[in-house]
Parts: C-alpha cells; sequence; structure tokens
C-alpha cells in the first residue's frame, strides 16, 4: 500500500514542480519581451528613415562623429553628457564623503542618533522632485550670486539629497554586516585615529557597499530629468529631451547608448563587487562579528 | 624566552635588542615600589541609570598578570574599557607609569587590547592583521615582517600567516589578537573575556598560553573575566569587584583561604554556611569544637563559612547526619550531608573515601581546624531547633 502512495506522492509534486517551472518561464519571457520590445524599437527608430523606411545611418553617425562643427544642433547633447558625468563623479564624492563618516560616527559614538539619521536619509523618498525644486529654486539663486556661479554641476548638491535614500540603505547593509564598533575599537587601542579607522577599517570593508551605493547614485544622477528642467539647467536627460524635439533619430540613439552603457556599467561593478567581497572573504564566508558563545570549527593545534 | 623590538626603533638600527623581561625581573621591579604601576584611582562612570564604577580603586604593579574578577555587571568590563581609553570618567584618575592618561585619546594610550568578540580585520591576513597594528605604531615597513612572524611563532601560529580571520578558528583568531597586541610592546595589556567566546578545551588551552607568554614578556596586564577558576589559575594577584568597586586583592591563594567578606567567600569557590557562636577569634560550632576565625569575622552568633575541602565525614554521632546524596566528580567526590533542622553540609572527598557511603548512611561531620570566616547570621541560614 505505502508503494502506489509514495509514487502517487512523488508524481504528483513533480507535475506541481514542472508547472512552477512552466510559470516561471513564462513570467521571465514574458518579462523580458516587455523589456526588450522597446529597446529593440528605440534601436530600430534610430536607424530607419522615419519617412521611407529605408535604414539610415545618419543618427548614429553623428554620434559616432563626436562634438563638431558640423552637427551644431547636437552641442547640448555633448555639453549635457559632460555635465552629467562630472556631476556622477561630484555626487558621488559629497554623497560618501558626507554619508559614510556620518553613519560611521553615528554608530561609533551616537548610536542614539541612528534612527533620526535613518528618517532623515529616507525623507526624500517622500518629496516629489517637484516639491523639492520650490524649496530648491531659492539657494540656487542665492548660489548664482556666489563665486560658484550657476554652473549645471552644482545640481550635485541637490542630486546628493535625491540619492540619500537609496545610498543610505546600500552602505547600511555593509555596516550591518561587519562588528565595526569591536574593529574600531581594536583599532584605536592599537594606535589608530579616526581617519586611519576611516581609510584602513572601514572603507576595505565596505567595499561593496560603497560601489553599490555609488552605482546608484550614477544611475539616479544619469537619468535625472525633473530638477534640471525645472532650474532651468542643462543635463543629459534635459538635452535628450531638446534634442529629442529638432533630431530624434539621435534623441533615440544617444538613449540605446545610455540604456545598454548603464547596463554594462551596472554589470560590471556588480561583477567587481563580487570580486572583491569574494577576495575578502573567500568561500561565502560570513564577515567577522561579534563570535561571542559561538566556537566555529575548534581549535586545530 | 621572547624578545621585542621597540616599535619606533628601525631593525637595522636597533642594535641589540631591547631588554628581555621576565616575570622575575618584573617582580623585581615591583617589589622595588617601580613608578611603572598601572593606577586606578577613585573611578567613577555612570552608564545611563547604572553606577557602573563606584570609586574603583586598583594598582597593577608593573610586570604582574592582575586579573579582575566579579559577577555580571560589576563594572569590571567598564573599568578596563576606562583603562584603555574607549570610556570617558566622570571623576578620578588613571596613571600609567606615573603619568596621568586619564584624558588621553585611547589611540594616544601605548595599550593593546584583546576582544572578547572577534576582532581581527576581516579584510586583512593573519600576518597583515598584526603589520598593521606595527603600522599603526609607526614601525618602519622593513621592520615589521619579522616582528609579525617573531608573534605569530609566539602564539603557534607561524604557519598561519596567509590566512583571513574567516578561515581561522576561534581559538585561532584569539591567538592572532594576542600577537597583535604583544606586537606593539604596550605598556599595559588589557584582555577583555579573550576567552569567553571559546569552547571549554580551547579555552583551558589558550588561557595557559596567556598565562606562559605573560610569563616570558613580563608585560603589565589586565585581565577581566567573570570565570573564577581562569581567574585563579591565571593572574598573580586577583581583585574581586562588585557594584563598581574592589572588594579585595589578593593572591589567588589568599583570596581564597582568606576572603575578606561573604561576598568573596560565596563567589570564590564553594563554601557551606554553618551556625556558631563566635568570640575570640575562635568560632564555636556545636558539638564539633572550636574553629579558628579570619580577621574581620563577626561575633556572637554568627555564621560559619567553610570550604567543603574542610568537612571530614566519620562515624555517625548523636546529631543524627545523614548521608542526602554522593555525586562522583571524576578527581573527588561531593557528599551531601543532611542535619535535621540546619541546611546541608557539603563535603568534598576522595573517591576512595566516599565509595562506601549510599545514601540515608548515618554519618559524624568534624571540621579541619582551618581558619574560615564567620559572618552575620542572616535569616536564610534558617532557625537553630536542636
Amino acid at each position: 500500500m505505502t508503494a502506489p502512495t509514495l509514487t502517487g506522492g512523488t508524481s504528483h509534486a513533480g507535475r506541481a514542480r514542472r508547472r512552477q517551472a512552466v510559470l516561471r518561464r513564462t513570467v521571465l519571457s514574458v518579462g523580458t519581451v516587455a523589456m526588450l520590445v522597446p529597446v529593440v524599437a528605440l534601436l530600430e527608430y534610430s536607424v530607419r528613415f522615419p519617412l521611407t523606411g529605408a535604414v539610415d545611418l545618419s543618427a548614429w553617425r553623428k554620434i559616432v562623429a563626436g562634438r563638431t562643427t558640423e552637427y551644431q544642433s547636437l552641442a547640448p547633447l555633448w555639453s549635457g553628457l559632460t555635465s552629467s558625468l562630472v556631476m556622477c563623479a561630484l555626487t558621488v564624492a559629497i554623497m560618501l564623503g558626507l554619508l559614510l563618516p556620518t553613519m560611521v560616527w553615528v554608530r561609533l559614538r551616537a548610536p542614539r542618533a541612528a534612527r533620526t539619521l535613518e528618517l532623515v536619509c529616507l525623507l526624500p523618498l517622500s518629496i516629489p522632485a517637484v516639491v523639492l525644486v520650490v524649496g530648491l529654486a531659492p539657494v540656487y539663486r542665492f548660489l548664482a550670486g556666489t563665486p560658484l556661479g550657476s554652473s549645471t554641476v552644482w545640481l550635485s548638491f541637490a542630486y546628493v539629497i535625491l540619492v540619500l535614500p537609496f545610498a543610505f540603505r546600500a552602505l547600511d547593509a555593509g555596516l550591518r554586516a561587519i562588528d565595526l564598533v569591536t574593529l574600531a575599537e581594536a583599532a584605536r587601542t592599537l594606535g589608530g585615529g579616526w581617519s586611519r579607522i576611516l581609510l584602513r577599517v572601514v572603507v576595505p570593508n565596505l567595499r561593496p557597499a560603497i560601489v553599490s551605493s555609488s552605482f546608484v547614485t550614477v544611475a539616479v544622477v544619469l537619468g535625472e530629468f525633473t530638477v534640471a528642467r525645472l532650474l532651468a539647467r542643462e543635463n543629459l536627460q534635459t538635452a535628450l529631451f531638446q534634442v529629442n524635439l529638432s533630431d530624434s533619430q539621435v534623441a533615440a540613439a544617444m538613449a540605446f547608448v545610455l540604456l545598454t552603457g548603464t547596463t554594462a556599467l551596472l554589470v560590471t561593478l556588480e561583477l567587481l563587487a563580487t570580486r572583491t567581497a569574494r577576495t575578502a572573504r573567500p568561500r561565502g564566508a560570513e564577515p567577522s562579528r561579534s563570535g561571542v558563545g559561538r566556537e566555529p570549527r575548534g581549535d586545530h593545534r | 624566552m621572547i624578545t621585542q623590538s621597540a616599535p619606533t626603533v628601525p631593525a637595522s638600527d636597533a642594535g641589540p635588542r631591547p631588554e628581555t623581561l621576565d616575570v622575575a625581573t618584573a617582580r623585581r621591579r615591583t617589589a622595588d615600589g617601580d613608578a611603572s604601576d598601572v593606577v586606578l584611582d577613585g573611578l567613577w562612570r555612570r552608564l545611563g541609570d547604572v553606577q557602573a564604577l563606584a570609586g574603583m580603586s586598583l594598582t597593577v604593579p608593573a610586570g604582574t598578570l592582575v586579573a579582575l574578577l566579579g559577577p555580571s555587571g560589576c563594572g569590571k568590563t567598564t573599568a578596563l574599557r576606562v583603562l584603555a581609553g574607549l570610556e570617558d570618567l566622570d571623576a578620578g584618575a588613571v596613571r600609567v607609569a606615573g603619568r596621568d592618561v586619564s584624558h588621553v585619546p585611547a589611540h594616544r594610550r601605548d595599550n593593546a587590547m584583546v576582544f572578547q568578540a572577534f576582532s581581527l580585520m576581516p579584510h586583512m591576513t593573519a600576518g597583515e592583521n598584526v603589520a598593521f597594528a606595527l603600522e599603526l605604531r609607526g614601525v618602519p615597513r622593513r621592520a615589521r615582517a619579522a616582528i609579525v612572524d617573531e608573534h605569530l611563532e609566539l602564539v603557534g601560529l607561524g604557519s598561519h600567516r596567509d590566512r583571513y580571520a574567516h578561515q581561522l578558528s576561534g581559538g585561532q583568531q584569539q591567538r592572532v589578537a594576542l600577537a597583535r597586541a604583544l606586537a606593539v610592546r604596550p605598556s599595559v595589556l588589557l584582555l577583555d573575556e579573550p576567552l569567553s567566546a571559546l569552547d571549554a578545551k580551547v579555552r583551558v588551552s589558550l588561557r595557559d598560553e596567556i598565562r606562559r607568554i605573560q610569563s616570558q614578556t613580563g608585560i603589565t596586564t589586565l585581565f577581566v573575566t567573570h570565570d573564577q577558576e581562569e581567574a585563579l589559575v591565571v593572574a598573580d594577584q586577583v581583585a574581586v569587584m562588585r557594584a563598581g568597586a574592589v572588594v579585595q586583592v589578593d593572591t589567588p591563594q589568599g583570596l581564597y583561604q582568606r576572603p575578606r567578606d561573604e561576598f568573596v567567600a560565596t563567589f570564590i569557590g564553594a563554601t557551606n554556611r554553618v551556625r556558631a557562636l563566635a568570640s575570640d577569634g575562635t568560632a564555636l560550632v556545636e558539638g564539633w569544637g572550636p574553629v579558628p576565625l579570619l580577621p574581620g569575622s563577626a561575633q556572637g552568633e554568627v555564621t560559619l563559612l567553610v570550604r567543603p575541602e574542610h568537612v571530614r565525614v566519620g562515624a555517625a554521632d548523636s546529631r543524627g547526619a545523614r548521608v542526602a546524596d554522593v555525586s562522583f566528580l571524576g578527581t573527588h567526590a561531593q557528599v551531601r550531608v543532611a542535619l535535621p533542622g540546619r541546611l546541608d553540609v557539603v563535603a568534598q572527598l576522595r573517591v576512595d573515601d566516599a565509595a562506601s557511603l549510599r545514601p540515608g548512611d548515618a554519618v559524624g561531620l568534624t571540621f579541619d581546624t582551618v581558619p574560615a570566616l564567620a559572618v552575620e547570621r542572616s535569616a536564610a541560614d534558617g532557625v537553630d531547633v536542636r
């Protein structure tokens, strides 16, 4: 009596597994198609002459030509791209320079302020960019009157606010994975000052988290449109919008480049982060943390 | 015997390595009243609602290992952290080698500490961890490798130099942490329950190694623990703490044999509570004759604190004592004897002596004439119904 029941059970479980596999594949396929169709359409649009439908690579030739006097209408695109790339670097630098030491300090010296810090960092999530601009406009008007001037790159200050929630989450996850208090105290008793602790203890152990937060920052800055548009600054997205009005094929080609470029960046950084983590902790071991009450493998001596 | 290079002197310029210390030298220096003692003078520290330190004072003689022993929450770790500079002081002073370091930041105090939690840098190998400590103390790069090797050898992990923390067992990680602390040749070595996270066997082996290494190097060491056996085995002197203050400081033997008060007597080792009448330095235990008293004992109707190894079990007498149970503990046996109307008395006997005893056997009790502490009788000691 037992055997048929078992067989029936196994067969039932097998069927359920197969059904789940089919469902998984279907969802994955539909998702992939839904995402790829617009991308393919974007690519197709960029290589066909709109009126005749014939293959036409002029948009790509304009992009490959880069910033030349021949294609004056594309000038905003290049200056927007330059501004956005500079802002990526600046925003990452300001974000890390502000957030990392603050988070480390709060963890080590003011744990009671942790909730407040989290609240402040997550606040931008609940403030629409339009509302943010209302508050930022007077600040940027004031900045324009200072030696900093009205250069687009100072949008980085606003972007730091925008990326705070994402960067905070990434860094917070990294900090939770190490016993920061013990490591910092060990370094201090051995003679390490705060800057040494930050550079030689915290940063190397948080490398994957720092890479993640930096990537999120780059992604947000490269894709930002609202704040730049409303503050009348020219970044990559606003330039794309402007170019789209006069030469939509170039805008489509550029959007395709950006999309694939960003994806490539994501994959590269992810691989880099994984490899860094593996180098530091081979065999996917747990990061060292408070080992109270455990003795992992016994003493080999 | 280990020698250690001074961290600030490049190896090539160092000439003969600085002095080799052994514990005998250290003791000689201490006996001469060397100013390099570590002095905690009237420390006060409040942590939230808890008065962690309440006028705690302690002198750690140079070159010795002093264990700070006490129950959880007695302030021993706070005292260590104050000495390390990791905790601020509300009042009092910390002096190392005659210099007041009370307000010197932790990284300028010339201490090194081994923590209860594993504290090796996870992104560095064992060797890099030790070298990192030397780097923090400004030891030139070319001098580091030799010191790293020397200290990893000292803790028996010379072949584990290139392993990361997660590739080492808990005991090995604490050994590397010890090597890292010793390598910087600190004025004071601070050990904050470094064995608590280890299993029993490793704990004993590392405990013995700490004792050996401290004797070899002669580094002034403060060892915090809540494990009385650990403290008694490792330390030259043991300071017992209670409620933020040191109750008694003595050698392990002195502490065990001459406890100053009831807390120390009951915290260190096991004790029996026996009602007695005390006067003129002697306690009369009804029917059992006089027992000499330790200084500081109470007078009048008292409770005598008697160690189980000072209780003898013999032929039955008129007191009606009977064996309640017998436990064999390998090296000795523990016999619990019930007395009518009194608290049970526990005797520690040789296994052979206890072999013939069975629960319910009528027996008689006697006490060795070893000085014992008499304390005020409390309600917990029961009413004498005789």
